[in-house]
């Protein structure tokens, strides 16, 4: 860990940090979201199964929660890195985006798993029958 | 007279087994069941019994039309096959 002295180092290790907890937050928030719809069903496909398979589906309530709350992790998250730079005076502690690419992975890769998720009652139909085998 | 009787009753006693057995329709209430994945779960759950020809689960009316040869399997072993991927499912009509 270096020592951090500059205040735009200091707050751009700070941005970075929080895009990183957005990040992180975007992927739970899909996992919790698809939690209900999606994991079960590939579960099954790898032959892992058990009555708690059940509870899992039983979270499908909260699914709406869920997706609300990983929408909004990912738009702050895609605001944090993919912002346009402001035009900043010599020395000011302004933000510059972020290029990470663990985070951005992580946020696009949210972003596809929110989606299926969003859209699962349509794509579920197609794709449950080839994952089972039925 | 009585020898030919006993004929009979021996050839339907033999055949009345089979004439009985065969296919069966039963819908069970599976309550659990409102998901988009979950229909497709206990399909392939009740559908993986040994004896069971097809099952129909509606996420709708969260039940689930099973077709099964009664000498293979029976209602309980369907149930429990449901209840192992934790959704409970109890009979709600039997048709022969």
């Amino acid at each position: 860990m270096t020592q951090l002295s500059d205040p735009i180092e200091i707050q751009q290790d700070a941005n970075r940090r929080k895009t990183r907890m957005i990040a992180a937050g975007g992927i739970l928030g899909a996992l919790g979201a698809s939690a209900c719809c999606i994991v079960p069903l590939i579960l099954m496909s790898l032959g892992i199964s058990g009555a708690w398979i059940g509870n899992l589906t039983a979270m499908a309530p909260y699914k709406p929660i869920f997706i609300v709350i990983t929408l909004g992790f990912l738009g702050y998250g895609f605001w944090m890195v993919y912002r346009k730079p402001k035009d900043c005076a010599q020395g000011e502690a302004c933000a510059r985006p972020l290029p990470n690419t663990v985070v951005k992975t992580a946020l696009w890769g949210s972003t596809v798993v929110i989606t299926l998720a969003i859209f699962w009652g349509s794509i579920a139909p197609t794709v449950a029958p080839i994952l089972l085998g039925l | 007279m009585k020898n030919k009787l006993s004929i009979v009753v021996l050839v339907g006693t033999l055949f009345a087994g089979p004439v009985f057995a065969g296919e069966q329709t039963v819908t069970f209430d599976v309550p659990g069941m409102y998901c988009a994945s979950c229909p497709f779960i206990v399909e392939s759950a009740m559908g993986a019994v040994e004896g069971v020809l097809s099952v129909d689960a509606d996420v709708d009316t969260r039940t689930a039309v099973v077709v099964f040869e009664d000498t293979a399997t029976n209602v309980d072993l369907i149930a429990q096959a449901s209840v192992d991927v934790g959704y409970d499912a109890s009979i709600i009509q039997d048709k022969s």
